[in-house]
């Protein structure tokens, strides 16, 4: 080794002088002050900040308590799409300010996000957020771009970049990868009114489009809706959906399966009204896309099936192409689509905490901490290897590349020189984005993602990333009953119940045409639910048996009992209900015939999957 | 009008008063977010967050008159965030002829070369240390603060200060160490 004289302090000056000279003057000062135009100042404190803590203890107790009350009953809201969900509060009157789209019913129609509520509930959780679409009523504030300026985390691009004025932390607003061209922003403009986004990160909105709504932001009524022909962009309605019955007109048509969906259908099918009053769908209603209802129905299920449901929606006008030759479909025209519903916001990550819930009889497991994580692996890492993991940490950037080779210009992709690695991971973890995830939180953004998430170790320096997991605020897997809507989209939920199912295999009669498809089942078969307490849904009598769901429960798919449950035990006809940790995801499965007798296919509705379960820091693997 | 009294009003939501003591101080924080990061586009990436955290921070700050050592402690996290986000390669600019110097000369000129190999070495090594080191070795060579002054600006004791500032060199020695292996 040779070893050098040490600098003298000229030549660290001098060798400093010349990094400080590559900086040269720019506008920032002026991309400095639009920025600062869009961001909040933080205040002070409350003065409850210097009470003596007990006392601190108690308000924050209490007010947690009204928060969670005043969420429950309906301060902000949700809507879901295929993955999407967004927070509204309910108008405080139940009167618009002007005479149209007044509420047609009951329950108060949900307004768009307010940017202040938007803050709210990122602070309050944003992991619950993510990847959520949301309403929202505001300001896009087009930030110049003078050469040097870039979202955070993101390199500088020619776009201007375009903020949601007064939100905290900014969101920056970026384009939909898919239709880039849609940005209004694009000839310099700015957005004023409400529109929909996806959250995508801390620090970033997906843009989806205009939201068209009623004055003061007042929902439309079905009835006041345009023709669909020319309609641009999207539209919230609130009214009653309805699906009165199979079109009997299709007769048979309903099987063979139509294969995958290319787009929403009309005619043959599950049609869905969307009426200005529940009762009588006179000739105020509007029809959409056949299943709407099935989507974007009441859930739990607690009505008779079809029923009339008042809700919010979002709509957006299609073109459908023509109908095939053997159905009884209108020819290609415009029509009304529902893509997605506000509710008053009951996601059970933002207000509930798991300790309200039953006593267990087994404790819940939690997320692997990453020093858990690297307990593991340092000890055997063939217990972690190539089984799924429900990992609480922080997935960043690695601050680490630069010192890394690059042989023929292509990255290393795992370990110290992967580009995305799990904070705190020895040694260093890369992370991969998994299949069908669509990109992970940090890559939209370059914001760090924080909290649980599911992966795979798939080799000693890589996990895959698979998806963020929705757990209550506390950290604490849900209850079975906290579980929001499956068709909310892919990301993950942890559950922490009992398990039971049937454990003998009905026959299931064969209906010509038809066909199972892959992926979980819940027509015949062994039926298995999830559920609050221990709970036994075979039913055994004189007659027989019968399968009776918990009132505090969902049901998954077929086999889980089988396949999950800690130690699978039948007597008889019954199983040995068991509690454990699951992780779950909301699968979209063939529609069955209730009782699961018949099972007919083509009518897309969703449920819960088990994918995994979790034992005492490790999950076993799917089977 | 004050600084002081700058930092009062944009306290109080004055982005005019801001902006005035922003642009004040943008050379200078550019030119230290430059010698720490070696990079002009990360420097000015983090002046930016800097002075977006400064404005958004402004109510917080209990001591007015300290204003420039709160944001200069800012500006010094910004940086390091800037090194933690190095998650690309980086494009380095290397110039094909020293300043002041032609091409003709650079070969001709063997101590010259041999100078400008040290230089090199130097911030090579200089690469290898943290943002704090780097942050404290810029201040006292780059800029002349007295050891008081970083102090205060970096919220340490003055006798922490010293430490660091040996232990900032004699890292920047080991680095240079290993940069001639």
């Amino acid at each position: 080794m040779t070893y050098q004289p040490a600098p003298d302090d000229e030549a660290i000056r001098a060798m400093l002088e010349r990094r400080a000279a590559r900086s040269r003057p720019t506008d920032l000062l002026a991309s400095v002050r639009t920025l600062a135009e869009v961001t909040p100042q933080r205040r002070s404190r409350p003065a409850w900040t210097s009470l003596p803590r007990r006392e601190v203890l108690a308000g924050v107790v209490g007010l947690a308590a009204v928060l969670a009350i005043a969420l429950t009953i309906g301060l902000s809201a949700g809507l879901r799409l295929s993955g999407g969900e967004v927070g509204s509060p309910t108008p405080s009157t139940g009167a618009p300010s002007s005479g149209s789209s007044v509420a047609p019913g009951a329950i108060e129609p949900v307004l768009p996000l307010t940017v202040d509520q938007l803050n709210d509930l990122m602070a309050a959780n944003l992991q619950s957020l993510l990847g959520r679409q949301l309403v929202i009523s505001g300001n896009l504030v087009v930030v110049p771009q003078f050469g040097r300026f870039c979202a955070p985390g993101t390199r500088c691009s020619v776009e201007p970049a375009v903020a949601l004025q007064a939100s905290s932390p900014t969101l920056f607003v970026l384009p939909a990868p898919e239709n880039p061209v849609m940005s209004p922003w694009v000839d310099g403009n700015s957005v004023v009114g409400t529109f929909a986004a996806t959250l995508t990160s801390a620090t970033t909105l997906t843009y989806l489009g205009r939201v068209t709504t009623g004055a003061a932001g007042v929902p439309l009524l079905p009835s006041e809706l345009p023709s669909p022909a020319g309609a641009a962009g999207l539209w919230l309605v609130h009214g009653w959906i309805v699906s009165p019955a199979i079109d009997p007109a299709c007769g048979t048509q309903l099987l063979p399966t139509p294969g995958p969906a290319s787009g929403p259908g009309y005619g043959c099918g599950q049609e869905t009204l969307l009426s200005n009053v529940g009762s009588q769908p006179g000739p105020s209603r509007i029809t959409v896309q056949n299943d709407a209802y099935l989507a974007f129905g009441p859930w739990p299920s607690t009505q008779e099936q079809g029923a009339p449901h008042e809700a919010t929606f979002l709509l957006e006008a299609v073109q459908i192409p023509p109908c095939r030759p053997t159905q009884s479909c209108p020819t290609a025209s415009s029509h009304w689509a529902i893509t997605a519903r506000l509710d008053p916001w009951t996601q059970p990550a933002q207000t509930t905490q798991r300790s309200i819930g039953p006593v267990d009889e087994v404790p819940p497991v939690l997320p692997l901490s990453v020093a858990q994580l690297n307990e593991l692996r340092g000890a055997d890492p063939s217990l972690v290897t190539r089984r799924m993991l429900v990992i609480n940490g922080t997935v960043e950037g690695n601050p680490s590349t630069v010192s890394c080779p690059y042989a023929g210009g292509a990255a290393p992709r795992s370990g110290f020189c992967a580009p995305v690695v799990l904070a705190g991971s020895v040694p260093i973890l890369g992370v991969q984005v998994g299949p069908n995830v669509g990109g992970g939180a940090w890559t939209a953004g370059g914001s760090d993602l924080i909290g649980s998430f599911a992966a795979k170790l798939v080799d000693p320096g890589t996990i895959e990333y698979l998806g963020p997991v929705i757990t209550a605020a506390d950290g604490q897997p849900l209850l079975p009953s906290q579980l929001p809507n499956p068709a909310l989209g892919p990301p993950y939920s942890l559950v922490h119940g009992w398990i039971a199912g049937e454990t003998e295999v009905k026959p299931c009669p064969y209906v010509p045409g038809s066909r199972l498809t892959s992926g979980p089942q819940y027509g015949c078969g062994r039926t298995a639910i999830l559920s609050d307490q221990r709970f036994q849904p075979v039913q055994r009598d004189a007659q027989g048996t019968t399968f009776a769901m918990p009132t505090n429960g969902i049901r998954v798919q077929n086999d889980a009992y089988q396949d999950f449950a800690p130690q699978p035990q039948a007597v008889g006809p019954q199983s040995v209900p068991q509690q454990a940790t699951f992780l779950v995801q909301g699968v979209q499965q063939p529609q069955c015939s209730p009782g699961g007798t018949i099972c007919t296919v083509g009518l897309a509705t969703y449920g819960w999957a088990i994918v995994a379960r979790l034992d005492s820091w490790l999950t076993e693997p799917s089977p | 009008m004050t600084e002081l009294d700058l930092v009062g009003r944009a306290r109080h939501g004055d982005l005019d008063a801001f902006t005035a003591l922003a642009g004040a101080r943008l050379a200078a924080m550019t030119r230290t977010a430059a010698a720490i990061l070696g990079d002009e586009t990360e420097a000015h990436d983090a002046v930016q967050e800097a002075l977006i955290s400064i404005w958004r921070e402004l109510p917080m700050l209990r001591e007015p008159e300290r204003f420039d050592a709160w944001a200069g402690r800012i500006l010094v996290n910004a940086c390091r965030h800037a090194l933690k986000r190095r998650v690309r390669v980086r494009v380095r600019e290397i110039a094909l002829q020293p300043d002041g110097v032609d091409g003709s000369g650079l070969l001709a000129a063997s101590g010259r070369v041999e100078s400008l190999g040290q230089e090199d070495a130097l911030i090579r090594a200089f690469e290898r240390l943290d943002a704090d080191q780097r942050a404290i070795l810029v201040m006292h060579h780059l800029d002349d603060r007295p050891v008081t002054e970083i102090a205060a600006a970096l919220g340490i004791p003055v006798g922490t200060a010293k430490s660091r500032l040996f232990t900032a060199r004699r890292a920047l020695q080991r680095a240079l160490d290993r940069e001639s292996r």
